[in-house]
C-alpha cells in the first residue's frame, strides 16, 4: 500500500483547484438574476468543499464510483458512502494530461489529476476503495493508474452489449460478486433491512429528482439548466439526505414561481436539451454559454444528471437475491452511455425527452477524445434530424481557450431556431 | 334359441308362449329391465347416464323396457307377450298411458322429451280364491343430456310418487346424489313404501342383488327400509370393468285382510306384490386408493423440493464452469 | 371528476386490490354452488367442475372435452351447433376479462400465489427460468392443448377408450386441489380400475405434487403450462381489455420484468409492438402498477384507458412497499 493518505501540501484556499472552483461559483451565481432561494444550500456546498475544503461523510467509510453503472444501494447498504469520483476542474485535467495520451477526454484526465494531486475533493485522502466498471477505453486502462497512485481499486465487469440474456446474467453476476467485494471493504455483510433501507434512501432522492423533472416541462421555464446540474452533480459527493431535503425546498419554491407564473429565462427563450458528455462542477461551460446566449436548458440525457438519477428500481418481493438483481438490471438495460454497442435508446430517449419538454433544438457536447460520443454523434443527429430538430455538435474540452468560438456557434444556434419558430409561425 | 350374452353379464333363458295368465301372475315376480333382450338390437341404442336409450332425430330420446319374469336379475326370463296397462308419469309430473308392443318380446317404449325423472308403473288387480292379488312393476328412468347443461338439477331431483298406485316403491335420494350418481356397492339405499300415497308399514322388503343374493326387511311405521348395497363383482384385476351396470330388484310383498268384490269376484283377502329395478356399480373403492395417491403426491413434492434444494446448494459454488476436475 | 377518480385509480394499491378480488372469484368459483350461484359450464377459467358440491360455475376445457368426445356423426351434424354455442359463450366470458381470468379469477392461479406469499413470508427467495429453459417450457402448454383435442376427439372415433375422457382435466391440479376446498378428497386417488385410469391417476397426482412444491418456489409454476392460457392467447387480439404498450416512453429500466410472475422479457425489452399481451401473460398488472413511467403501460376496456402507469402511482406504491414490506 502506497502512502495516498499523505498530507495535503498546501492550505485547501490556496490550490489552483479552490481559485477555478471560486471563479466558476461566483460567475454561476452573479451572472444570473434571481437564482432561485433555496440553491443557496448548493452553491454553499460548492463553496465549502470546493473553497474552504470542509470534508463530509466523517466517520463513514467512502466508496469511490467512476461511473454511473454502479449501484449505490449496495455501498448505502453496506453502511459505506458513494462518491462518484468523475471530475470537471481544468486544473487537474492539467495534471493528468501526464498519464494520458494528448488527445485524451478531458474527465478522465481531470479524474487523474484529481486522485494524483489528493487536493481537489477535501476527503480524497480517505477513500476506501475506487470502483471502475470497465465502460470506455480511457476508463477502463485509467484503472491501473489509479491502482499505481496507491489507492484500492476495484474493477467492475461490464458487458460491451446490453440487449442479450447473456448480458443480464453476466451483469447481475458482476453485481454479485460487487456486492461480495463491499462486503471485504466494510466489513458488513448485507442484509435485506439494510439493503431495503438504502433503496428507500435513494429512491426518495430520486422521488425529489423526478419532481424537479417534472417542474421544468412547465412552459414557463422556472429554473435555469445550469442550475439543475449543480444540483444534479451536487448527488456526486452530498450526504444524500440532506441532498434530498434541499431539493424538495427546491421544488417547494418552484411550485411557487409556477404559480407566480414566474420565468427564469426570456419568456421566449429557446428551449434546448443537453446531451453528450457529462458537465461537470466547474466545467459548466456550455450550459453557462447557452444559457448566456438566451436558451434555456430545460432537460439533459447526461451521466451527471438525468441518467443518474431517472430510473427508480421497484422489486417483487424484498429478498436479496430479488432485490440485487432488480437493482443490477436497473443500472445496466435502461442505461444510454455511448459504450454499448447499440443506440437505440439513446435516440428514444432524446426523442421523447424533446417531445415532453417541447425542446426546440438539442446541444450535444463531447469532449474531444471521447471517442464513443463522437462516433454516435451522426445517428443520434440524424434521428433528431428526421423529427425536425436541430441539433448543434460541440466538440470541447476543459480548456477556456475556446470560449469565443463557441460562445459565437451557440449564439448563432439559437437565432437559428428563433428564426425557425418565426418561420413555422408563418 | 338361447342367446348366451356375456357382455351384459346376463343370461337369459326365454320362455316360450308364456302369458299373463292369473295363475302365473300371482306366483311369479315381474320386472321391467332396460337391458336388450337381443344383443344385435342394442347396437341400435345409446349409451346415457341411465342405461341405453334410443335417439331417433324425429322423436328425440326414447326409452325401452322390457318385461322380465323371475326373482334372479341374471337369470329371469324376457316375457314374449303382455297386455298389461300401463302408465307413465312423466318428468313433469303428467300421466299418461302407454302400451305394451309384442313384437318378438312384450317391450314398452315411450319419449323423454324433458329432463329428469320418468317412471312408467304396470298394475295389474284380479281376484283368485277369494283372493285379490295387486301385481305392480315399476321403473324409475332418469333422462339427462350433459349437452343440456346442469342448471337447475336440484329441484328435478326429488322423486315423484304416483298417488293411485296400489304399491309405489319409492328411492329415496342419497345425500349429495345429483345426475351423475349411481348406485354404487356398498351405499346405503332406502326405500319408502307408499300404499294410495300413505306410507305402507310392517309390508315385506326383499332386495335382490344381480346374482341372486336377497335380503328381506319390514317397513317401519313410515314406510321405511333401508339396505347396504353388497359387493357381488368380483373378477380379475385385469378384467375389472368399472362401468359394469348390474340390475338389482325390490319386491315389497304385503297381505292385508281386506273384503270387497272386483269384476263380480269376491275377496276377503289383498295379496300386494310390487316391484321396482334398479341399476348399480362396482364402488369407487373397489378400485380407488388414496394410499397410493398419498404416497405418488408425496413422493413428487419432496422430490421436487430436494431437487430445488440441491440445486440451489449447487448452484452455491459460483462459477461451477470453471472446475476443472 | 373522470379525471379524478382515475388518478384514484392509477394512485390505487393494486396489490390489495388484487389481493381481494381473487379472494371474491375464488369464493365464488369453490364455495358459490352453496348459493345456489351457477354462471354456467363455458367459463374460461379453472372453476373445477370436479368440485361438484361447491362449483359456482365450471371450467369450459370439461364441456370442451366431453363435447369434442362425441361420436363424429353426432359432432358434424346438429350437436355440432350447440358446441359451437358452448364456445362462444365462452368466447364471450374471455373477451370481457382477457387474460386477466387468469390473473384475477383462477382459482388454481390464486392458490399459487397464496403458495407463493407463503414462501415469500418464509424467506425464501423465489426461483427463476434460465432464458433457454423458460423458450422450451413455454411450449408445452401448446402441446398440452393439442393433445386436449386430439385425445378426445380420438375417443370419438373409437381409437381410445373412454377412460381417456377429459385426458387433460386427469393431469390438472385443479382436479385434485380445488375440490379440497369444500371437503371433497376423492380426487387424491389412484384409480387402479383400468391401466388406462391408472397412468392418468398416477400422472394426476404426480403432477399435484409437483405443482405444490413448484409453486412454492417458482412463482405461478402452473401457468405456464396450462392449455387454457394458450386458448386464450389464441383470442386475445379480439379481448376488450388490453394490456398496451407506448414504447416510445419506455426507458427499458426492467421494473416491469422484476415484478412479472410469468417472467415476460418483452414487457420490458419490446419497444416496437403497441398490444404487449404475451402468450404466457396473466394480465395481473403488476407491470403497470410497477412501471414509472407516465403512460408507457395502459390498460384499456374498449378504448378506454382504465389503469396506467403513472410516477405519482408508482411513488405512492413504493413509498407503501417500504413501510410495510
Amino acid at each position: 500500500m502506497a502512502n495516498h493518505k499523505d498530507e495535503i501540501k498546501h492550505p485547501f484556499n490556496l490550490t489552483h483547484q479552490a481559485s477555478e472552483a471560486t471563479r466558476m461559483l461566483r460567475s454561476i451565481t452573479d451572472d444570473f438574476p434571481d437564482n432561485p432561494e433555496a440553491m443557496n444550500y448548493f452553491y454553499d456546498l460548492y463553496k465549502k468543499v470546493y473553497c474552504e475544503g470542509v470534508s463530509l461523510h466523517e466517520n463513514k467509510k467512502i466508496v469511490g464510483t467512476m461511473c454511473v453503472q454502479v449501484p449505490e444501494e449496495l455501498i448505502y447498504a453496506s453502511g459505506a458512502v458513494p462518491v462518484r469520483l468523475c471530475n470537471g476542474f481544468y486544473t487537474d485535467d492539467h495534471n493528468g494530461a501526464d498519464f494520458m495520451p494528448a488527445k485524451s477526454c478531458s474527465l478522465v484526465k481531470a479524474t487523474l489529476g484529481m486522485l494524483d494531486s489528493k487536493s481537489t475533493l477535501p476527503f480524497i485522502n480517505r477513500l476506501d476503495d475506487i470502483v471502475l466498471p470497465a465502460t470506455c477505453d480511457q476508463k477502463r486502462k485509467a484503472g491501473s493508474m489509479i491502482a499505481d497512485m496507491g489507492y484500492s481499486v476495484y474493477d467492475m465487469e461490464v458487458p460491451p452489449v446490453k440487449e442479450s440474456e447473456e448480458a443480464r446474467i453476466y451483469w447481475r453476476r458482476s453485481i454479485r460478486k460487487f456486492a461480495g467485494e463491499l462486503k471485504q471493504i466494510t466489513g458488513k455483510k448485507l442484509s435485506k433491512s439494510s439493503l431495503k433501507e438504502a433503496m428507500a434512501k435513494i429512491s426518495r432522492a430520486q422521488k425529489a429528482y423526478r419532481k424537479l423533472y417534472e417542474l421544468r416541462k412547465q412552459k414557463n421555464s422556472v429554473i435555469l439548466g445550469k442550475d439543475v446540474f449543480m444540483v444534479t452533480n451536487a448527488y456526486f459527493f452530498d450526504e444524500i439526505e440532506s441532498w434530498t431535503e434541499a431539493v424538495n425546498r427546491l421544488n417547494v419554491e418552484l411550485e411557487k414561481r409556477v404559480e407566480e407564473k414566474y420565468s427564469a429565462a426570456q419568456r421566449r427563450a429557446p428551449r434546448l436539451l443537453f446531451t453528450g458528455s457529462p458537465a461537470i462542477f466547474p466545467n459548466l461551460k456550455i450550459p453557462m454559454l447557452i444559457e448566456e446566449s438566451g436558451g434555456v436548458i430545460v432537460g439533459d440525457e447526461t451521466c451527471s444528471s438525468n441518467r443518474m438519477l431517472y430510473d427508480m428500481v421497484s422489486s417483487d418481493e424484498w429478498h436479496l437475491n430479488a432485490m440485487v438483481d432488480g437493482i443490477a438490471d436497473n443500472y445496466l438495460k435502461p442505461c444510454t452511455c455511448p459504450i454499448f454497442t447499440k443506440n437505440d435508446d439513446r435516440k428514444r430517449k432524446l426523442l421523447h425527452m424533446a417531445k415532453e419538454f417541447a425542446a426546440e433544438g438539442v446541444v450535444y457536447q463531447s469532449f474531444s477524445g471521447c471517442q464513443v460520443y463522437s462516433m454516435e454523434q451522426a445517428s443520434i443527429t440524424k434521428a433528431l434530424n428526421d423529427e425536425d430538430i436541430p441539433v448543434l455538435f460541440i466538440e470541447s474540452d476543459y480548456s477556456p481557450d475556446d470560449m469565443g468560438q463557441l460562445s459565437t456557434r451557440i449564439e448563432a444556434f439559437i437565432e437559428s431556431l428563433k428564426a425557425k419558430r418565426r418561420r413555422n409561425r408563418k | 334359441m338361447l342367446l348366451f350374452s356375456k357382455y351384459y353379464k346376463i343370461v337369459a333363458i326365454f320362455t316360450f308362449g308364456l302369458l299373463l295368465n292369473s295363475e302365473l301372475l300371482a306366483s311369479q315376480t315381474y320386472w321391467f329391465s332396460d337391458t336388450p333382450p337381443d344383443r344385435e338390437f342394442a347396437k341400435k341404442l345409446s349409451s346415457s347416464h341411465d342405461g341405453l336409450v334410443l335417439k331417433s332425430r324425429r322423436d328425440g330420446t326414447s326409452k325401452l323396457l322390457w318385461l322380465r319374469e323371475g326373482e334372479d336379475p341374471l337369470t329371469s326370463t324376457y316375457v314374449k307377450e303382455a297386455d298389461a296397462p300401463l302408465i307413465l308419469l312423466d318428468a313433469k309430473k303428467n300421466l299418461k298411458t302407454v302400451a305394451f308392443k309384442n313384437k318378438s318380446y312384450a317391450e314398452a317404449i315411450f319419449k323423454m322429451p324433458d329432463e329428469g325423472f320418468y317412471n312408467l308403473f304396470m298394475i295389474k288387480r284380479f281376484v283368485e280364491d277369494n283372493t285379490l292379488y295387486s301385481i305392480t312393476a315399476k321403473k324409475e328412468v332418469l333422462n339427462h343430456s350433459c349437452r343440456e347443461g346442469h342448471d337447475n338439477i336440484k329441484e328435478k331431483m326429488p322423486p315423484n310418487a304416483y298417488e293411485a298406485a296400489p304399491v309405489d316403491i319409492i328411492r329415496e335420494r342419497m345425500p349429495r346424489e345429483r345426475f351423475h350418481t349411481h348406485v354404487t356397492s356398498g351405499d346405503i339405499v332406502s326405500y319408502r313404501i307408499l300404499q294410495k300415497g300413505k306410507p305402507l308399514a310392517d309390508a315385506s322388503v326383499t332386495l335382490v342383488t344381480q346374482k341372486g343374493w336377497k335380503k328381506t326387511l319390514k317397513t317401519d311405521e313410515n314406510g321405511h327400509v333401508t339396505f347396504e348395497m353388497i359387493r357381488d363383482y368380483y373378477p380379475e384385476w385385469h378384467e375389472f370393468k368399472r362401468r359394469t351396470r348390474e340390475n338389482f330388484l325390490v319386491i315389497v310383498e304385503y297381505v292385508q285382510a281386506q273384503s270387497g268384490t272386483l269384476d263380480d269376484m269376491t275377496y276377503d283377502t289383498i295379496s300386494y306384490k310390487a316391484t321396482a329395478s334398479g341399476s348399480y356399480y362396482p364402488s369407487t373403492k373397489d378400485y380407488q386408493s388414496y394410499l397410493y395417491g398419498l404416497l405418488i403426491g408425496l413422493f413428487a413434492f419432496f422430490a421436487t423440493f430436494l431437487s430445488v434444494y440441491l440445486y440451489r446448494r449447487r448452484r452455491l459454488n459460483v462459477y461451477q464452469e470453471q472446475r476443472l476436475d | 371528476m373522470i379525471k379524478n377518480i382515475r388518478k384514484k385509480i392509477n394512485n390505487g394499491d393494486l396489490r390489495r386490490f388484487r389481493f381481494w378480488l381473487q379472494i371474491f372469484f375464488f369464493l365464488l368459483f369453490v364455495y358459490g354452488g352453496y348459493l345456489s350461484i351457477n354462471l354456467g359450464q363455458n367459463i374460461p377459467t379453472f372453476a373445477c367442475g370436479f368440485n361438484s358440491e361447491g362449483q359456482g360455475a365450471t371450467c369450459y376445457l370439461i364441456p370442451l372435452q366431453h363435447q369434442l368426445a362425441l361420436s363424429s356423426s353426432t359432432l358434424f351434424s346438429m350437436a355440432g351447433i350447440a358446441v359451437l354455442i358452448g364456445f362462444s359463450y365462452f368466447v364471450l366470458w374471455f373477451l370481457v376479462l382477457n387474460k386477466g381470468w387468469c390473473g384475477y379469477a383462477c382459482p388454481l392461479g390464486t392458490i399459487q400465489d397464496w403458495i407463493t406469499s407463503l414462501r415469500s413470508r418464509l424467506g425464501i427467495p423465489y426461483a427463476s427460468y434460465t432464458w433457454e429453459q423458460f423458450k422450451h417450457l413455454k411450449k408445452i402448454k401448446y402441446i398440452l392443448l393439442v393433445l386436449m383435442v386430439v385425445i378426445p376427439m380420438g375417443i370419438g372415433a373409437g381409437f381410445f377408450s373412454h377412460d381417456m375422457s377429459t385426458p387433460f382435466c386427469m393431469i390438472c391440479p385443479g382436479r385434485t386441489l380445488i375440490p379440497i376446498f369444500t371437503g371433497d378428497f376423492s380426487q387424491l386417488t389412484i384409480d387402479f380400475s383400468s391401466k388406462t385410469k391408472m397412468i392418468l391417476t398416477t400422472l394426476g397426482m404426480l403432477i399435484t405434487g409437483i405443482f405444490l412444491a413448484g409453486s412454492f418456489f417458482k412463482k405461478r409454476f402452473f401457468c405456464f403450462f396450462c392449455p387454457m392460457s394458450a386458448l386464450h392467447f389464441m383470442l386475445s387480439k379480439l379481448a376488450f381489455l388490453k394490456l398496451k404498450k407506448d414504447g416510445s416512453k419506455c426507458t427499458k429500466c426492467g421494473d416491469c420484468y422484476t415484478v412479472c410472475d410469468m417472467q415476460i422479457k418483452e414487457i420490458a425489452d419490446d419497444v416496437e409492438s403497441k398490444n404487449i399481451l404475451q402468450d404466457d401473460c396473466i394480465m395481473c398488472l403488476k407491470c403497470v402498477s410497477a412501471c414509472p413511467e407516465e403512460g408507457a403501460l395502459e390498460v384499456k376496456f374498449m378504448g378506454i384507458p382504465v389503469f396506467e402507469a403513472t410516477v405519482e402511482g408508482y411513488i405512492k406504491r413504493m413509498e407503501k412497499e417500504n413501510k410495510n414490506g
